[in-house]
């Protein structure tokens, strides 16, 4: 190789982001990867081999290929990367190697994406290598190509989101006993995952005409959305807390956090459900569990009282770094804001949806007609975070007390929307009984703009109405905050450094 | 000389625990500082805080003139910090890893070649490229790390105990290396409770305990400061024994006495004292021809600092 193809060879990677190349070139040599990547070739020839010999042939040998194919494509992509993504940013914390990088023109942003995109190379590489497979799936009778490319796709989209979740979970674990926790926590979420797919995936390619239907679509167009919000929270979560030094604190909050995060929705789910008040779809209890623990994840992850010093520090330098500018809205204000963001795109997506597709998207493929209930529900969950933000902030001088307003999170919820559904039952109150009752916040404000004929505005009065009453409070607390904080620093400023030789100083002159 | 590091009554608190308390120093180009205090006094969370990668709760670091808390990535381009325990890539050549954070400090095309091969030569690095980083050595992982650091050719070096754990070898070696970086204009910190092994190479010292600053500056006039007896040593035209007896009769001075020829003592006070007492010996006509100062023990200094303070 001559002088001039090395330098070229050497400065390939310049415009790239070096964590990634680092990140691919580590998999793809590590031991895990290798195993990973043979056992799936070996599992895939096996069942060609086996499928091609001993299947019966006729029209259903093409489906049964497929989904063999899909389910052990999926288990590798949407199990094992993402756990090796858990571990890749777990390690950086176990070896102290974050430090290295957090010091190094490398922002937390590039850090996770480096990570997030070695893990979707190793993605693509192994659903490439399936491809021979698929093909002769396509040889058979039964199969057409946009099945196995649809499974494809989702296959990968759903790795991705997988993946940020396990950087987002990963960024929590910085302690050796909640990085085992949270990785078998994960292991186990994204084991019932695959599983929970297999039944939607022997459908698919069973019944293909349903592939040509437009609610089908809308649906998927649904849960693809929300599949890229909940990706971007996870990852927003993980930069926030690679970000910011202080959010290694609030670990225990966020741990609980998570956790009623996750066990609310079911409790939400499953008393009324047990008292025979609502149909039961476990899909709308998973639809439920991100709804609410998104914005309980990013509100719980950046609530803290010193918040309003980090913030007030970067106003001072007049530079935001790290969460910059969305620290004006900290704590609940901005897990209530996404999951406010969520709500509103799902709508727009549904009716989106329903626009291209000719379609009523809510009451879809997988969702049924209850996803409005649900949503209501879910609803609940997030606005009780904005009081208990203004809580945290009153008495953040007194941990305890900031506890105890966590704490009072899942407990005010739960009362108050199970005591509102039971009221309206044992009145015989349908509508009530669903949700719609004065307890929920929501509720009332929608009632508020019932006056107005046109349901934009109605939508418009209502979000405003919401963010008056809840975010207002909380913005003028952020000031206080920030007038708190800069007053001392501003003071401080007028002070020539040279007054540090009152000090004790070091080195010669 | 303007400081290339100020920190300026830093504090950070860990719930009730105050881990640094009202720290203030500075650092100026082309020194070592020795940052001494035993284990939990909380070194690391100050070197943590002026390498940006903790927030004071109360207090200012300022490098290079510039706030470090209010424009972290500009004080990342002056700082280089080296922790005391790091681990390395798995799968990774040292020619990868540095090549790596070379890219990673921004570094491009024909500069960062330069750069590293500039960083490799310094180290030492050059027979390990091809190694990898996981088979390193103890010592030689701490070379590595130091090139790292080294890359974007910071001006203020943060090391958080660069020498635990190495062996005797890689210590004197490791220490040449950090005197090469003075000369170079770099200001160094370096963290240890090795103290025989700093005052082997700091220029000044800053001493905490238990969160506290109690003292910083030059060995010398830190031990002037606090009055600490300095060890002199004498010789004159006259019979030694004659000059022992002299410099027994006067103020200040203790455990005179004869060895290998020169008359040896302590005295209390400052510089000013020695002078008179110098003028003192030169009246009485003993022709002092050699008057030197023993410099202060770093153990004897430390032990005293924070005898005092326990007490």
């Amino acid at each position: 190789m001559n002088a001039a193809t090395e330098v070229s060879t050497t400065d390939f990677g310049d415009g790239w982001n070096p964590l990634f190349v680092k990140e691919l070139r580590q998999s793809l040599r590590s031991r895990g990867f290798t195993v990973l990547f043979v056992l799936t070739q070996l599992v895939g020839a096996a069942i060609a081999v086996a499928a091609l010999l001993w299947g019966d042939p006729g029209p259903d040998l093409g489906p049964t290929l497929l989904t063999a194919l899909a389910t052990a494509l999926g288990l590798g992509i949407v199990v094992v990367i993402p756990i090796f993504a858990f571990q890749s940013l777990a390690q950086e914390f176990e070896e102290n190697t974050l430090d290295l990088l957090l010091l190094s023109q490398l922002g937390p942003g590039r850090i996770v994406l480096g990570k997030l995109f070695s893990a979707l190379s190793q993605v693509l590489l192994l659903a490439i290598s399936f491809a021979p497979y698929f093909a002769i799936c396509l040889l058979l009778e039964g199969v057409d190509l946009i099945l196995p490319a649809t499974l494809l796709v989702s296959a990968v989209c759903l790795s991705a989101a997988a993946t940020c979740v396990a950087l987002g979970l990963a960024s929590l674990a910085r302690s050796r006993a909640l990085r085992s926790a949270l990785l078998g926590i994960l292991t186990l979420a994204l084991l019932f995952i695959s599983m929970a797919m297999l039944p939607v995936l022997g459908q698919l390619v069973r019944q293909t005409q349903i592939l040509r239907a437009g609610e089908f679509w809308g649906t998927y167009w649904i849960l693809f959305v929300l599949l890229v919000f909940l990706a971007a929270m996870a990852l927003m979560t993980s930069r926030a807390h690679l970000s910011h030094p202080e959010e290694a604190a609030t670990m225990p909050a966020r741990t609980i956090a998570l956790i009623g995060a996750v066990v609310l929705p079911f409790a939400i789910y499953a008393l009324p459900a047990a008292r025979g008040m609502m149909d039961g779809n476990p899909g709308l209890v998973a639809m439920v569990a991100l709804l609410v623990l998104v914005p309980a994840a990013v509100s719980f992850a950046t609530e803290r009282g010193s918040m309003g010093r980090v913030l007030a520090r970067q106003l001072r330098g007049r530079r935001a770094y790290g969460l910059g500018a969305f620290l004006v809205l900290p704590g609940a204000g901005r897990g209530a804001l996404c999951a406010l963001a969520l709500f509103i795109l799902v709508g727009a997506s549904s009716n989106a949806a329903n626009a291209v597709f000719g379609t009523r998207a809510s009451s879809g493929f997988f969702l049924g007609d209850s996803l409005a209930r649900y949503a209501v529900l879910a609803s609940y969950a997030w606005i009780y975070l904005v009081p208990v933000s203004l809580i945290c902030s009153l008495f953040g001088k007194w941990p305890a007390w900031r506890w105890v307003a966590r704490l009072a999170y899942p407990l005010l919820a739960i009362v108050s929307i199970l005591g509102g559904m039971l009221i309206g039952s044992i009145l015989g109150d349908e509508r009530m009984s669903d949700g719609y009752h004065l307890l929920n916040p929501v509720t009332t404000f929608g009632e508020m703009s019932s006056g107005f004929a046109d349901r934009g505005v109605r939508a418009l009065f209502a979000i405003a109405a919401a963010m008056t009453l809840f975010m207002v409070p909380r913005w003028i607390m952020n000031v206080r905050e920030v007038l708190r904080a800069t007053a001392p620093a501003a003071s401080g400023a007028a002070r020539p450094v040279g007054s540090t030789a009152s000090m004790p100083t070091t080195g010669g002159n | 000389m303007n400081p290339v590091l100020e920190v300026i009554g830093v504090t950070r608190r860990f719930g009730r625990l105050e881990a640094v308390k009202d720290v203030s120093f500075t650092l100026h180009p082309g020194t070592v500082t020795g940052f001494i205090g035993p284990n939990g006094a909380g070194k690391t969370t100050t070197l943590r805080m002026c390498a940006t990668l903790d927030l004071p709760d109360e207090g200012e670091v300022r490098v290079a003139g510039r706030s470090a808390i209010d424009d972290p990535r500009a004080a990342r381009r002056v700082i280089g910090f080296m922790p005391d325990a790091f681990g390395a890539y798995s799968n990774t050549t040292v020619s990868e890893y540095i090549d790596f954070y070379a890219r990673a400090y921004g570094l491009r095309g024909a500069e960062r070649r330069e750069t590293i091969a500039s960083v490799v030569d310094f180290t030492g690095l050059g027979p390990l490229l091809d190694k990898e980083t996981g088979a390193l050595s103890k010592g030689m992982k701490q070379r590595l790390c130091l090139a790292k650091t080294l890359l974007p050719d910071p001006r203020v070096l943060l090391l958080d105990e660069p020498t635990a754990g190495l062996d005797p070898r890689a210590r004197v070696e490791f220490r040449d290396l950090v005197r090469g970086l003075a000369q170079l204009g770099k200001a160094l910190l370096v963290s240890s409770h090795i103290l025989s092994e700093l005052a082997e190479f700091c220029d000044s010292v800053a001493i905490v305990e238990r969160g506290r600053m109690v003292a910083a500056g030059r060995i010398d006039d830190v031990g002037g400061k606090l009055r600490m007896s300095q060890k002199v040593r004498v010789r004159t035209l006259v019979e030694c024994r004659r000059t022992v007896l002299f410099l027994a009769e006067q103020h200040g001075v203790r455990d005179a006495q004869e060895l290998e020829g020169a008359a040896v003592f302590e005295i209390d006070g400052d510089e000013r004292h020695l002078a008179e007492l110098l003028a003192a010996m030169v009246s009485a006509g003993l022709g002092p021809v050699d008057f030197a100062r023993e410099s202060v023990g770093l153990e004897d200094l430390f032990m005293r600092l924070t005898g005092r303070e326990g007490a």
